[in-house]
């Protein structure tokens, strides 16, 4: 099933693992999906942020090498840009402030992640 | 049993009664003397008249023979006047005679007077005497049914100490009878392990006259000993001791309620000064009234200065205030539960405390006090975050497994023609990822993981190699003990083993001819890191594969090598063939002590 409305979206993918970065773009793609990145440091994740003037939405992982990614998620926070955490953590591990974030538990299949982008993307476009 | 031969006391009114019957004895020996006197003075005056009588008869003789002779001769004027002087004397001699019978009848008189009254007295006497005899006999029978009621044991002693005479509770009790006893025969039912102090005792009171007291042990008819308060005083007669009376009072099960509380006492402070826990009392309100030696130790606080509000001076600034707050409530509750960071003196550092007290309560159900404890629990806090570190990682850990295998399992579909291909293929690979598993599991502690280590596992899954990595085709040249972070483990390990899956399948150690050399070395390459290198050479391979040829394999390895190391682990990698073989470098990051633990999420 692909979303219809991701169509030409620009969606950032953070996520440390390649094989799973790797899955997650081509799934991302195949629903018309532009990835942005995929990148695997909170660093990099910052410097693609501040250098893209278009970001749709993102779907970040929470454990990147060690770091958390919650310096990336305040700063799409910052400019108004919706993500979900794509995670193997439990509730506990993500600080409230994100607990309206959506989360798409690993391993998952492309298409829920799609589903909720779109869920994502429509509700900031109203 | 009991001896009845002696009186129990000289009574005093006995003694009174025999002194005034020495009395009544001495003043009747002088009247029986006075009675004498006057019996001789009688006889004296008898004798007197009788003599003057017979000089009267010879005066009358005289006269009359000398008037005889007057008569006949002539009247003599001298002899009429010796006849009238003699008649004077005579006369004279009767009066007297007359006034001492007088006075001896007097004295006679008297004489049987004071007789009838020294009769009467000691008539009365004799009956007080024997008045006296029977009450004695009867005091000493109410004393006797006394001494038998009193729960005491008493005896009585001479004054030397040698005991005369026992009651019946003390034949009762020790199973003795007054032969085994008597003197110092009693010191036999004394416990051993008491005697010599209270023979010394006992000897001593003999000695000095003074009050005797002890507590010993009494051994009963049974054979079991009893404790006994014994108390010995003596009885004086102006000064004079006369006896000692003893008497033993069983507190046989006070004093052993009393040791077992000293002994409940004693086990009850060596818990608690032997317990991790700062133990305290207090009364309502955290008023503390005692602290015990751990809690100075702690905090370097004396128990002075504890008491009262005084331990809050060791609560952190921030917990003084929760801290009263708990004690507020503590008596509506029944409990007092706080947790409050407490200041250690020797660490120079607060710490968290679990602080817990019961009240101890009064009959009534008034609190009377608290008894409360305070856990260090700093380390239990640490541990706990540190365990929900590790288990939040656990989970990450195996969510992204799962994800791997996902991945692996869809790369692997993609890359083989037919189910066969499939099964070997996604089975070394699904072993590949188990051997990393456990490589990480069975790091000590969190020890990283080191190069060669990683190297060997993944070789030795498919030939055999020496305690030195080394096999008939294969040879190694590197430092052992090369770690590598924990995070980029298991991505490497894959690469190590798509490589040495390759080259058993295609490439080094498919023919006889191949060989392998792996070779790897570090170099410095900033203040925070250095660089692994690995290169991976394989030669004497026949059927080396052209550049533009579709991947054997399916590509998985070489899309691990050149494109997911790099995003994963920072590496520089080169892949290629050469004349003889493949290949290939690897360059990475690793961390410069190779001794360094690591944290659970590195």
């Amino acid at each position: 099933m692909v979303e219809q409305n991701l169509q030409g979206c620009s969606v950032l993918i953070v996520e440390d693992e390649y094989l799973l970065a790797d899955d997650l773009s081509q799934a991302l793609a195949d629903a018309g999906v532009h990835v942005l990145g995929p990148i695997a440091s909170v660093d990099d994740g910052m410097r693609l942020i501040g250098s893209t003037a278009s970001i749709d939405a993102a779907v970040l992982d929470v454990n990147l090498r060690g770091d958390m990614v919650f310096p990336v998620a305040d700063e799409l926070r910052l400019r108004g840009i919706p993500f979900a955490f794509a995670t193997g953590y439990d509730e506990s591990a993500i600080p409230d402030r994100f607990a309206d974030a959506p989360r798409v538990e690993k391993p998952f299949k492309g298409h829920s992640i799609t589903a909720v982008l779109g869920t994502l993307i429509r509700s900031s476009h109203q | 049993m009991v001896r009845q031969d002696e009186p129990i006391s000289v009574q005093p009114d006995a003694r009174m009664l025999l002194d005034e019957n020495e009395q009544l004895r001495t003043s009747l020996e002088s009247a029986l003397e006075e009675n004498a006197n006057l019996t001789e003075d009688r006889d004296r005056l008898l004798r007197r008249v009788a003599e003057m009588a017979r000089e009267l008869q010879t005066s009358h003789s005289a006269y009359a023979r000398e008037r005889d002779i007057e008569t006949a001769l002539a009247t003599d004027d001298a002899a009429e006047t010796q006849r009238s002087q003699s008649d004077e004397e005579l006369r004279v001699a009767f009066e007297e005679l007359q006034v001492l019978t007088e006075e001896l009848e007097v004295a006679n008189s008297s004489l049987h007077q004071t007789n009838q009254q020294l009769d009467n007295r000691v008539e009365e006497r004799t009956r007080q005497i024997r008045e006296s005899n029977a009450a004695l006999r009867s005091s000493e029978a109410s004393f006797r049914t006394i001494s038998d009621l009193v729960p005491d044991l008493l005896w009585r002693a001479d004054r030397r100490g040698d005991a005369t005479w026992f009651n019946q509770r003390w034949y009762n009790l020790t199973g003795q009878d007054a032969g085994d006893a008597v003197g110092l025969g009693w010191l036999d039912a004394v416990h051993p392990e008491d005697l010599a102090h209270v023979r010394e005792g006992w000897q001593a009171a003999m000695e000095s006259g003074q009050p005797y007291q002890h507590e010993h042990r009494i051994r009963d008819a049974e054979g079991n000993y009893r404790w006994f308060l014994i108390r010995a005083e003596p009885l004086r007669d102006s000064g004079r001791i006369l006896h000692w009376f003893a008497a033993g009072a069983d507190i046989h099960d006070q004093r052993v309620a009393i040791e077992a509380l000293e002994q409940s006492e004693q086990r009850f402070r060596t818990l608690i000064e032997g317990m991790p826990q700062l133990v305290w009392r207090s009364e309502n309100g955290g008023q503390w009234t005692w602290s015990s030696p751990q809690w100075h130790e702690y905090t370097a606080q004396s128990d002075e200065q504890a008491r009262a509000l005084g331990w809050l001076d060791a609560l952190h600034p921030d917990d003084r205030a929760a801290a009263q707050a708990a004690w507020a409530v503590a008596p509506e509750g029944g409990v007092l539960e706080l947790e409050a960071r407490i200041f250690h003196a020797k660490e120079q550092r607060h710490r968290h405390f679990r602080t817990r007290a019961l009240p101890v309560r009064r009959s009534d159900g008034e609190i009377m006090e608290w008894l409360g404890t305070s856990t260090d629990v700093d380390d239990i806090l640490q541990l706990q975050k540190h365990q929900s570190v590790l288990v939040t990682e656990l989970q990450h850990r195996t969510r992204n497994l799962m994800a791997v295998v996902q991945a692996v399992t869809l790369r692997t579909l993609k890359g083989v023609s037919n189910l066969e291909d499939f099964r070997k293929c996604i089975d070394d690979r699904l072993q590949a990822l188990a051997r990393v598993q456990g490589l990480l599991s069975r790091r000590d502690g969190a020890l990283r993981v080191p190069f060669d280590l990683l190297l060997r596992e993944e070789l030795s899954a498919h030939v055999a190699l020496d305690a030195q990595g080394n096999g008939e085709q294969v040879s190694v040249d590197g430092p052992r003990g090369v770690a590598l972070r924990s995070g980029i483990v298991q991505t490497f390990a894959l690469a190590i083993h798509e490589l040495a899956t390759n080259a058993v399948k295609y490439g080094a150690l498919a023919s006889p001819e191949g060989r392998l050399t792996v070779r790897w070395g570090v170099r410095p390459r900033d203040d925070r890191a250095r660089t692994l290198w690995v290169d991976w050479l394989e030669t004497g391979v026949a059927d080396v594969p052209n550049a533009n040829e579709k991947p054997r394999g399916g590509g998985y390895g070489r899309e691990l090598l050149e494109r997911a190391l790099p995003y994963q682990l920072g590496a520089r990698t080169h892949y290629g063939f050469e004349e003889q073989g493949i290949h290939c470098t690897i360059e990475l990051e690793v961390p410069l002590d190779d001794a360094a633990q690591e944290k659970a999420n590195g």
